[in-house]
């Protein structure tokens, strides 16, 4: 699962059906936008072999193809898959060099999506210099690749140019952004989490395990200059620690004593505060129990909010596994006594690691006040007085929206966090005890898996099978996503339409650009 | 508006913010955004509610319309500079916070002109719902759950028209037309319903690939229960309301007309299909035979009706006058429609063939069209495995 540092190219061959251009018998504002759209992305659609070498070399000298290659120099030549996103494209290689096929899929698979290793034939070991300025050199001797019989990669090849989205990224993240940007300025975690995932997609965090030939051919040289560059990655996220942790605030929420009893998590969290917070624990007598809840805003000194929340947890969650994952499993371990004497990687020394235990240190101390938060911004929906048709949805923050993305912000990261724990019974579970008069003991219950937290999601589905942001919205991608997510977590995908909402989902791809749209009828969309 | 910060608040000490050490991702604030939230931070943390401080919350969201703390501190703020005689009496003991009505609408003003520069912010449609909440709460004293009066419908019309407003300029502005669906649900009123199904249909008219009004015309006739039938547990599926038998269809018809003025727009099809399909279930759930057998035959009037319109449409292309080709979404609502019939044999094989078809009209949706017609195929081996089949089986 380890690649070299240097320059990967993404290839891929070309769809063996024409795209289609939509139709409209009737020419409205939608088919006009639609219309327009198809054309901006018809340049890009041209078949590289009817233009001319002039038209090819402005392409080349933009990055959207490979540089000519001179055949006796060298070649680019494809290695095993590798990276992150291979696997989440689901093309990355097993071991034995196979590819998993659908087995429902009757010999179509025409796409092919390959991550591979450019070379120069000039083998000159790069200096400090020019690795910066011309990442494209790597260290595979030429008699090796022939040895591996690697073939050459297709001239016309798209690719993803790695190292200048990276450069774009670390740019981003350790320098001032222009002021233009205070749009954002209650949003930073997001920044940093689109950032650092985008990093940690492209690999930009891998460590180098020194049982790859890639090392062996190293020079002892080439070993400091990357553990350099990875001590300044390490402190880069720190800095990423640092500043998520700045954006966290306290926040007091009410439980009643009741609720209080019956969860184990509350009453934990009643019990570490107690003895920082004597005054303000104490169930006040009316029934009721003020908790110091708490939740990561959009920068410092801002509301905790659930967008920013989940922003927060899953950056340092990266961090967590950058620094402490076992490279084998990626668990993190837990115990304290195999991280303090190093046996987690095999190189011996994770130079991530402290960052990692930051991240990790950060995420337990606020795991407890998150749960608290996050169950303050529960809202019952509906005006039902039934138990059956009980409906619950949460808020983004206090005195905010309440939409269905916020199920899935605070979702995911009480999942990642370890706060849904599906063997708690649920709080059906819970009336039947009730109910057989047993009053005496209350059953703990996890309220995260209440079913009334499903039936809202999937009271989100619309007739058309995708999702909205609250019941009767009109199906949005976004939405859709959240929705699915949550139930995923939930493990209640069973309680929606699922054959509707694969239609809707197979319908979003737009035939001409190949992209997804967000709506009916909308554009073809990046997000 | 110029604000002497500093002036006005000599007395407090500005809070820089807390950035920490070299953080990431720092944004380099012009020096009067700086001097706002500095002096923002210490207002917010010894919660002075007041005159001064409102108007610098006026200040700072200028600067950045989607901080949501700054929103929440106005919100204080207009609610703690009420004068006390504006709030009713019945309120103040539901302790529901009120603000009076000037500022309500003041600020819903203020929303307006911030939103100017960007419809899409979630906090500006946050912060006229809540205004809302409290208007509707002052302007008749009503507390929540009980029947709307004319001064609320009132109310709701001028909000109504703000958003037809802001649909003028983005006609499927998703944040709008979700308020419009807050304001009809909240507010109740059978005329606000009914005119609601007549407002989608005027933006259905000027651009039938809306699907926001197709959607919202759904929403109107559904939750409005104009025209579904009685509440009773045995008219529901799944919990929601269903079309009474005549307004499906009427619906139905309504559907098939706009999908006459253009067979390629997918709107009208799925609202088709969607209608259709919720009598079929509802039908199946009652298990009430002479129900199922009514909307069944409804079902195959619709696939008699679909099979017309495509024959016609096939004709015409071949005639070679302006040809389009194929019409995917006809073929798609046609099979949708075919495959409920899982006991005619004829339906089924007729909807294997075009999805056949759509493999190779609609490539880019070739897999999942291959699973559907695996899926139909299975079944129909199935049943001639097991011949004791339960009729009403989807």
């Amino acid at each position: 699962m380890q690649c070299p540092a240097s320059f990967t190219v993404l290839l891929t061959m070309t769809t063996s059906y024409q795209n289609k251009r939509a139709q409209h018998v009737l020419e409205t504002e939608s088919s006009d936008l639609q219309t327009a759209t198809e054309l901006e992305c018809a340049p890009f659609f041209v078949d590289l072999t009817t233009l001319s070498e002039g038209q090819l070399d402005h392409l080349r000298g933009v990055g959207l193809l490979p540089p000519k290659i001179d055949a006796g120099l060298g070649h680019a030549a494809a290695t095993r898959m590798c990276a992150k996103a291979a696997d989440m494209l689901g093309v990355s290689e097993s071991a034995d060099g196979s590819r998993s096929v659908d087995e429902n899929d009757d010999a179509d698979d025409d796409e092919r999506i390959v991550i591979l290793e450019e070379i120069r034939g000039d083998q000159k070991r790069p200096t400090n210099n020019s690795n910066r300025q011309d990442p494209r050199n790597s260290n595979i001797p030429k008699e090796e690749m022939e040895e591996r019989h690697i073939p050459a990669v297709n001239p016309y090849a798209i690719r993803l140019l790695r190292s200048q989205h990276v450069d774009y990224l670390t740019h981003s993240l350790s320098n001032p952004l222009s002021k233009g940007f205070v749009s954002l300025d209650a949003s930073h975690p997001w920044m940093v989490y689109w950032i650092l995932h985008s990093l940690d997609l492209l690999g930009h965090f891998d460590l180098f395990s020194s049982s790859t030939s890639n090392a062996n051919a190293n020079a002892k040289g080439d070993m400091t200059m990357r553990e350099v560059e990875a001590f300044q990655k390490a402190d880069l996220l720190t800095r990423v620690v640092s500043t998520l942790s700045h954006c966290w605030s306290d926040v007091f929420v009410e439980f009643s004593s009741r609720d209080v009893q019956g969860d184990d998590k509350l009453r934990e969290l009643v019990r570490s505060q107690e003895i920082t917070n004597k005054e303000r624990n104490k169930d006040s007598g009316d029934g009721t129990v003020t908790i110091i809840g708490g939740g990561f805003g959009g920068g410092p000194s801002q509301m905790p909010h659930c967008a920013p929340t989940y922003a927060a947890v899953l950056a340092l969650s990266i961090v967590t596994g950058i620094g402490l994952a076992d490279n084998s499993s990626g668990k993190v371990r837990n115990d304290e006594s195999e991280i303090s004497t190093n046996k987690i990687n095999q190189n011996n020394r994770n130079p991530y690691r402290e960052a990692g235990e930051l991240a990790l240190n950060l995420l337990s101390e606020k795991r407890l006040p998150l749960y608290a938060f996050f169950l303050s911004l529960r809202e019952r929906q509906g005006t039902h007085d039934d138990e059956e048709d009980e409906r619950i949805a949460f808020r983004m923050h206090h005195d905010g929206e309440i939409d269905v993305r916020a199920s899935y912000c605070i979702l995911a990261p009480c999942k990642l966090l370890g706060l849904i724990d599906e063997t708690a019974p649920t709080s059906s579970e819970k009336k039947i005890n009730d109910a057989k008069g047993d009053t005496s003991s209350i059953v703990l219950s996890n309220p995260l898996l209440a079913p009334s937290i499903a039936k809202h999601i999937s009271a989100c589905q619309t007739h058309e099978g995708g999702f909205g942001a609250e019941p009767h919205n009109e199906a949005h991608g976004g939405y859709t996503f959240c929705a699915l997510a949550s139930l995923r977590i939930l493990n209640a995908v069973e309680e929606i339409d699922v054959d509707n909402l694969r239609g809707w989902l197979a319908r979003r791809q737009m035939g001409y650009e190949g992209g997804f749209c967000g709506r009916t009828n909308k554009l073809v969309d990046g997000c | 508006m110029t604000m002497d910060i500093p002036t006005i608040f000599a007395d407090i000490e500005p809070t820089p913010q807390d950035d920490g050490p070299e953080p990431v991702c720092a944004i380099s604030y012009s020096p009067e955004f700086v001097e706002a939230h500095d002096y923002l931070r210490s207002v917010v943390k010894i919660d002075e509610r007041s005159e001064r401080a409102f108007d610098l919350t006026t200040v700072c969201l200028k600067l950045n319309p989607a901080n949501y703390t700054v929103w929440h501190f106005r919100r204080r703020c207009l609610i703690a500079l009420t004068a006390a005689s504006h709030a009713s009496d019945r309120l103040r003991d539901a302790n529901l916070p009120t603000i009076d009505l000037a500022s309500i609408e003041k600020d819903l003003d203020f929303a307006d002109r911030l939103g100017g520069t960007n419809p899409k912010n979630y906090q500006l449609w946050y912060h006229r719902r809540a205004l809302l909440e409290c208007l509707l709460r002052v302007s008749d004293g009503n507390l929540p759950g009980e029947e709307s009066s004319s001064g609320i419908v009132k109310i709701a019309r001028k909000e109504l028209e703000y958003v037809d407003k802001i649909l003028g300029d983005d006609s499927k502005n998703y944040h709008a037309w979700s308020h419009r669906q807050w304001i009809i649900r909240t507010v109740n009123n059978s005329d606000l319903w009914v005119s609601e199904v007549d407002y989608s249909h005027s933006k259905i008219l000027s651009d039938p690939r809306n699907n926001s009004a197709w959607n919202q015309r759904w929403f109107a006739l559904h939750e409005g229960q104009i025209s579904t039938r009685s509440n009773s547990s045995k008219a529901s599926y799944r919990g929601k309301s269903i079309l009474s038998l005549e307004k499906a269809n009427d619906e139905a018809n309504y559907a098939l007309c706009g999908a006459k003025v253009d067979p390629f727009n997918e709107s009208p099809w799925r609202y088709l299909i969607s209608v259709l399909t919720e009598q079929w279930r509802f039908a199946q759930n009652s298990g009430d035979a002479g129900e199922v057998s009514i909307v069944s035959a409804l079902l195959r009037e619709y696939v008699r009706k679909i099979r017309e319109m495509k024959q016609f449409w096939d004709e015409q292309q071949s005639s070679g006058n302006e040809s389009h080709g194929p019409c995917v979404s006809m073929m798609s609502a046609l099979v949708d429609l075919l495959e409920i019939f899982t006991n005619d044999e004829v339906f089924m094989n007729e909807a294997m063939i075009l999805l056949d078809d759509l493999v190779e009209e609609d490539p880019v949706r070739r897999k999942y069209w291959k699973k559907r017609k695996r899926a139909i195929r299975d079944l129909l081996r199935k049943k001639k495995r097991e011949p004791e089949v339960d009729l009403y089986a989807k």
